[in-house]
């Protein structure tokens, strides 16, 4: 974990992150840990298949968005804090 | 040959292709370099294709040529060798189970009747488990083979997707699953087209969820039983009670820690980790399974083979891998490292799923005098450095 410099996190961002870490009972975290610029899955957060699942429930009862993995954007989507909170921010209704 | 595509059409095509030439296919335990990495210095002669390396380009052509042509499917002597499965064990080497040609055309009809598959019904099949893994190998690639049934060659993973590929393929369909998956599609509450049954292995199902998902369906739900050593084993539907019910070809001797199998089809006669108490000519109650083999979403894992992983981290002088919650955490006595370079180190071998989390670092054991670990102390100390934190 980075803790020497790390980006400060919007109020959406670290609203997402407070859903990844009670979606995911990442007990051992506080949502502000959670680096906008870290990679979310297999390195960095190191979050894998079962959270994706997981974090999709929760992002499409709290947002109200869909999470298909054919859709073109989605790899990039789920890359870091940062990208899922514009991916997110983009195709809420 | 290697075969690591998640396509299945291409994971089809490459393994008939090696079959056709006798060349041997090897399923890795999981798609890690170091697993993959494990099966070269076994086998030097070993090709890898992937995703990457597939020549998608030529597909298309070869379907062309295919679609024009008259094929004449070559006889495949029954023992020519057609592929190994492995599977990770408490040793740290990978156990590997040879699968002649026999044991996969007799086997995949020992399974459509465990699939509850007449011979001319041709069931398009959905599946989101990866053709790598035998409950994924023998419904996906087998089938298709040697059945009237068909998969589509999508590998969808979200409920969104698995709804949408639903939708896409023609009735008579089935889904090909498993509990993890099952669950978050239950829980999405998105609608499915109508289905034949819902199949679903490699972990127990809860039997509310599966009584919902029948409810909410339509449709039936078939749980299967079964190993990479064994293949599909035996079934049980939902109305029914607890018992499994074991394919007709095959014999079973339950032991005190693990269940013999016997079959026609099978090269030899093999033992799996599970206790079983036999109730009836075929018919068993699943007890349990060995204690060093767990199960994560899905995928087998040996604890001993993971802690022994675990100690060959450079600047691990000690560490425990344990079951915690429904996942698996660690506690590690490493001055020098942080959690994530431990994870990293381990994420080299390990399939993601079975990385511990968290990795705790503590200043030592709570080992006896003798050396040994209680399970007790371990969890004990993982609560207690864990409240400390917060």
């Amino acid at each position: 974990m980075h803790t020497n410099h790390m980006e400060s996190q919007t109020e959406q961002e670290r609203e997402l992150a407070q859903l990844i870490i009670e979606s995911l009972n990442l007990e051992d975290m506080r949502a502000e840990e959670i680096d906008p610029e870290e990679q979310l899955f297999g390195e960095g957060l190191g979050l894998d298949s079962i959270d994706a699942l997981e974090l999709a429930l929760a992002i499409t009862q709290r947002y109200n968005v869909q999470i298909k993995a054919e859709d073109e954007n989605m790899k990039e989507a789920f890359s870091t804090l940062r990208s899922l909170t514009a991916y997110i921010a983009s195709n809420s209704r | 040959m290697i075969n690591l595509l998640s396509d299945r059409v291409w994971f089809l095509a490459t393994f008939l292709a090696c079959v056709a030439s006798n060349r041997l296919t090897l399923l890795p335990p999981s798609q890690q370099a170091g697993a993959v990495k494990q099966l070269f210095s076994r086998y030097p002669d070993s090709m890898v294709v992937d995703n990457k390396t597939w020549p998608s380009a030529k597909f298309s052509e070869l379907l062309a040529a295919i679609s024009n042509a008259t094929v004449q499917a070559p006889g495949i002597p029954d023992d020519q060798p057609a592929a190994v499965l492995f599977t990770s064990g408490s040793t740290g080497k990978p156990s590997a189970h040879a699968k002649p040609w026999r044991t996969l055309r007799d086997g995949a009809l020992q399974d459509a009747r465990l699939l509850q598959l007449t011979g001319e019904t041709r069931l398009n099949l959905v599946a989101t488990v990866p053709p790598q893994h035998m409950w994924g190998f023998e419904t996906t690639v087998l089938l298709p083979i040697f059945t009237a049934a068909t998969s589509t060659h999508h590998h969808p993973f979200f409920p969104a997707d698995i709804q949408r590929v639903l939708e896409q393929t023609p009735a008579p369909r089935a889904l090909v699953s498993s509990p993890v998956h099952l669950r978050a599609l239950y829980r999405s509450g998105v609608d499915l087209p109508p289905l034949e049954f819902i199949y679903t292995a490699t972990a127990a199902l809860d039997g509310d969820l599966a009584k919902a998902l029948e409810r909410r369906y339509q449709t039936s739900v078939v749980e299967i039983f079964g190993s990479s050593e064994t293949g599909m084993l035996a079934h049980r539907a939902v109305r029914e009670d607890e018992q499994w019910h074991a394919g007709d070809s095959f014999s079973l001797a339950a032991q005190t820690d693990c269940l013999m199998v016997s079959a026609p089809h099978l090269p030899e006669p093999v033992s799996i980790s599970d206790h079983v108490q036999m109730t009836g000519q075929g018919t068993f109650l699943w007890l349990g399974r060995d204690a060093d083999m767990v199960n994560i979403a899905g995928k087998r894992g040996s604890l001993a083979h993971l802690n022994a992983l675990l100690l060959q981290v450079e600047g691990v002088e000690d560490g425990v891998v344990f079951s915690s919650e429904k996942r698996l955490a660690a506690l590690v006595v490493a001055p020098h490292l942080d959690a994530a370079a431990i994870r990293s180190a381990l994420a080299v071998e390990v399939d993601p799923v079975l990385l511990p989390r968290p990795v705790v670092l503590v200043e030592s054991l709570p080992r006896q005098p003798s050396g040994k670990l209680a399970a007790n102390d371990v969890l004990a100390l993982f609560k207690r450095v864990r409240a400390v934190k917060r």
